[in-house]
């Protein structure tokens, strides 16, 4: 409106304030927008992308081996009320028992050429808690072949392993499947010879896996010793970065398979880095505000002869503050271009990054994040307007 | 715009005895009026003009703009007063210093819309202070200083202009130079005028002469 009033105002400095404060304000508002885009993308990859696919976690829970258990097997075992209690627990979807074989088993394999015999053991868990279930995943009495389950890493053990020091073919997962296995079990007095085939490869499960149905049948007929208790338990989690879990185990002083424990640990931290990140921004933006509002304070104390004069000479206390505005409006809206360039920039690369690691992103928070953004801003700017009417207000004289 | 002083008593002179021509009386300044307001020093001249233009509350009696109590008035209503109807040259003159004359003149000017440069600088010419419209007003002699003062009042609307002692640091061509443009812009605005000066002054030609 009037250069000249300008002129009055920032006659006495205050501009370079005015430049800190709005550097504070334009760090402190992007970082709060770019963490909660990151904490909204770290929740959706570790969390929300999971039940969007149906997918849960799986935990395999077993006691640490100790001196008592090498002494007792039964107490490494999960008694009753240890069961029921992890049921209990609010992170548990599912559990499951893990049944071990209680009778011997020896395999002999002929394939290729080459033949060996080897003792085995087998576990069954239900099959609900299986990553795949093969079309051939079904035993009953009348069947004359049991389906086995085994673990992809015991592949990969055999091919760059075990093959390579015995000189044996690298085998496929195709070829794997027409592997002829005969398979011995004995026990209570009994024995048997069935024949065996490779089913399918399990990547959840690091074991010799039967149908639960077999292992019942197996373990009723050649087991000669009374019901053991169960030694793994596996469960199922919705969110693996819940903090609970990690606490649980350690507690109750379980193993567990670390790897996934420790990349929702990872997941657990870099939320809260990010949340202390976001804290200490809306702290900059508080105190820019802050910084904003003392230093218009300081301007309109400092041009208090003047500011009266212009009363006195027929301006109204709205022209005043409309002028000081003009002078502020600009700041915000660099400060706006500012934060919205930051923005985008960061969370386009951060993105990229996330897609380069095949982790495809939701995207829908940005226009509500950009908007909590401008609602700042938009706040900063009233803020102001009623801060500078309350102080040229309170100047008037008389 | 008509100015009524009923009983007018400013509160630092309540306790004093005075007989006076001015306080506690009745008087009417009819618009277009030309008068003279007399008093030696520390009898109520400024304080008087300040009542006018609603800088000072702290009186007795009342005030009215067309009947109409100046005690009513919102800070919003005195603005736009001093825009349109009430122009002042302030005895202490009241200039921003770290402005130049010409922008302490444009101050008023932008007030009531865009300012007419030509009657500025006409005015400037007039009251001989062309040459420094563009000095920082710090720099300046009181004389200068209270041209600009006079010019700054001028160049607004107003149906009164008052005029506070102001050419107590004039010599008597400049006073006479002032006077006539000032006895223009009234004329030209159909504006009274309230002037105060320590003795008597055939200045103007006075409808109403008060002595305090």
């Amino acid at each position: 409106m009037n250069k000249l009033l300008t002129k009055i105002f920032l006659r006495k400095k205050g501009k370079w304030e005015l430049i800190l404060g709005s550097l504070g304000f334009l760090i402190g508002l992007a970082m709060l927008l770019i963490c909660l885009q990151f904490l909204f993308d770290i929740d959706f990859i570790f969390n929300r992308r999971l039940s969007l696919e149906k997918q849960l976690d799986y935990i395999i829970l077993s006691k640490k081996v100790n001196l008592t258990s090498v002494m007792n097997k039964n107490s490494a075992g999960f008694s009753d009320r240890e069961i029921t209690d992890i049921k209990a627990q609010s992170f548990v979807e599912d559990s499951g028992i893990i049944t071990a074989n209680e009778f011997t088993a020896q395999a002999t394999v002929s394939a290729f050429g080459k033949g060996f015999i080897t003792e085995l053991f087998f576990e069954s868990v239900p099959d609900r808690f299986l990553d795949v279930i093969p079309d051939t995943w079904a035993w009953n009495e009348e069947s004359d072949t049991v389906p086995v389950m085994i673990s992809r890493d015991f592949l990969l053990l055999y091919n760059f392993g075990f093959s390579q020091a015995r000189d044996f073919p690298f085998i496929s997962e195709e070829m794997l499947k027409l592997v002829h296995v005969e398979l011995e079990i004995a026990g209570n007095g009994k024995d048997k010879i069935l024949n065996a085939r490779i089913a399918g490869l399990s990547d959840r499960i690091a074991s010799f896996l039967v149908p639960d149905s077999f292992m019942t049948w197996a373990n009723k007929h050649f087991s000669n010793s009374r019901q053991p208790r169960p030694s793994r338990i596996i469960i199922s989690v919705r969110n693996r970065s819940n903090p609970d879990i990690i606490t649980y185990i350690h507690n109750h002083q379980y193993e567990t398979s670390k790897e996934k424990l420790r990349l929702s640990d990872a997941g657990f931290t870099i939320s809260i880095i990010l949340g202390i990140v976001a804290l200490i921004g809306i702290l900059l933006v508080v105190l820019s505000f802050i910084i904003f509002m003392v230093t218009l304070r300081l301007i309109i104390s400092r041009s208090y002869e003047e500011i009266t004069l212009l009363i006195d000479l027929g301006y109204t206390i709205k022209m005043l503050v409309k002028n000081l505005m003009i002078v502020i409006l600009p700041l915000f809206g660099i400060i706006s271009t500012a934060v919205s360039i930051l923005f985008i920039t960061s969370i386009t690369l951060f993105h990229h990054f996330l897609l380069e690691k095949g982790i495809t992103h939701p995207g829908v928070m940005y226009p509500v994040i950009l908007f909590t953004g401008f609602l700042f801003i938009a706040a900063g700017i009233a803020g102001n307007y009623l801060s500078m009417v309350f102080s040229i207000g309170g100047k008037r004289r008389r | 715009m008509d100015i009524t002083l009923d009983k007018l008593l400013p509160l630092p002179f309540k306790d004093r005895i005075i007989n006076s021509g001015l306080w506690g009386k009745k008087i009417l300044f009819t618009r277009g009026m030309m008068v003279h307001v007399r008093a030696p020093s520390a009898q109520g001249k400024t304080t008087f003009l300040s009542i006018l233009y609603g800088i000072r509350h702290d009186y007795n009696g009342e005030v009215r703009f067309n009947g109409k109590d100046t005690r009513s008035l919102t800070p919003g209503d005195w603005a736009a007063l001093r825009q349109q109807e009430l122009s002042i040259v302030f005895q202490d003159l009241r200039l921003f210093s770290h402005l130049t004359a010409y922008e302490n003149i444009l101050i008023n000017a932008y007030l009531t819309g865009s300012p007419d440069h030509e009657k500025i600088k006409h005015l400037a010419h007039n009251l001989g202070i062309n040459g420094i419209l563009y000095k920082n007003t710090a720099i300046l002699s009181r004389g200068e200083q209270q041209r600009v003062a006079i010019i700054r009042a001028l160049i607004q609307p107003f149906s009164w202009l008052l005029l506070d002692e102001p050419f107590s640091h004039l010599d008597e061509g400049a006073i006479e130079k002032a006077r006539e443009s000032i006895s223009f812009m009234c004329k030209e605005k159909q504006a009274g005028l309230i002037i105060t000066s320590l003795g008597n002054d055939t200045l103007f030609e006075y409808q109403q002469k008060v002595m305090i």
